[in-house]
């Protein structure tokens, strides 16, 4: 396989989850597309990728780490994720509230960027309380109230949408 | 809401699925094709590689002996949660300074031995920490110890890659 295909095939394979994992972190399409496109440039750029074994969690935490990058870079600042501590209590959840994966994806891109990345690595990605706050340079204690209000609020938002 | 965390685990494919912006594929193409253009000025200003591959893949070999050495003294002496995040920034680490050594020409020999320092170790950290140390305080130590050789290995490659553009 010469180079070009090389390319063009792992850019087949991993392109669109490594997007989606972006923009559910970043936010916005023209982010994701552009932190997808790097890490696989990366990838390829990498001197021992032949030593790679897993391929996709390599892509993936690279993903994650550019995506996050991105964040600071907007919110200059790493402590990103401490901001919206003090928010107003959220309505009670309805239990019986019904969604499709559409609606949760719309009320994703409307959370705050501290609960969208919580969300996203915690419930997309399967990273614990503790290896979020790792990757995120962020209070084991605080990740994990943030993840309560994230979720309420992801829920109070889809319920918002749907009322629209 | 655990009916939620349920959905979305039931349906992460379809999460991970859709469409993408028009174009996309196209300015991938574009971007590697900028890269490969990046790749050859280089190739060609260089005339002779400082650091072949093979050196290079020595070289990573090395840096993943001296890490496995430090996670299996770490894993022997402490609980595996500590030591979560080290090896990625130990890697890292060695990552950075792979791009560097590849990014300079073999006449850059202050460089050189500069960007090498900073991951070299005569003595490996964990061997210099006192054995009074918590488990938890020794991988915060390494953390800290990583971290701060990244940013800088960073900071050079951010320079050198300025002054590049600015040579160009």
């Amino acid at each position: 396989m010469n180079r070009l295909t090389d390319i063009k095939e792992i850019y087949r394979i991993y392109s669109q989850q490594l997007y989606f994992t972006a923009l559910r972190i970043t936010g916005n399409s023209f982010d994701a597309e552009e932190v997808m496109q790097d890490t696989i440039l990366k990838w390829y750029s990498f001197p021992q990728k032949e030593g790679i074994e897993k391929i996709g969690s390599w892509l993936k935490s690279v993903c994650i780490r550019k995506s996050l990058d991105k964040l600071r870079e907007k919110h200059r600042t790493k402590e990103f994720l401490q901001e919206y501590k003090e928010e107003a209590a959220l309505p009670p959840e309805n239990k019986n509230l019904q969604y499709s994966v559409e609606q949760i994806r719309k009320a994703i891109l409307l959370l705050p960027d501290n609960y969208r990345t919580i969300i996203s690595l915690h419930l997309f990605e399967g990273y614990d309380y503790q290896e979020i706050g790792e990757i995120t340079g962020t209070k084991e204690t605080t990740i994990r109230s943030l993840y309560k209000r994230a979720k309420d609020r992801l829920a109070a938002t889809i319920q918002e949408n749907k009322g629209a | 809401m655990e009916n939620l965390e349920k959905y979305i685990q039931d349906n992460l494919e379809q999460f991970n699925s859709g469409e993408m912006p028009q174009g996309h594929q196209e300015r991938f193409l574009a971007k590697f094709g900028e890269l490969q253009a990046q790749e050859e000025k280089r190739a060609a200003a260089r005339p002779r590689r400082l650091f072949s591959r093979r050196s290079l893949f020595t070289a990573s070999a090395a840096a993943a002996a001296i890490i496995i050495a430090l996670f299996v003294t770490l894993q022997q002496e402490s609980e595996e949660k500590y030591i979560i995040g080290i090896q990625e920034l130990a890697q890292e680490m060695y990552m950075e300074e792979a791009e560097i050594l590849q990014m300079l020409p073999e006449d850059e020999h202050m460089m050189i031995n500069s960007v090498k320092s900073i991951t070299q170790e005569a003595i490996p950290l964990t061997e210099q920490l006192p054995d009074e140390l918590s488990p938890e305080k020794r991988a915060e130590i390494l953390r800290e110890y990583y971290k701060a050789k990244t940013a800088g290995l960073k900071r050079i490659k951010t320079l050198y890659a300025q002054s590049d553009q600015i040579i160009d």
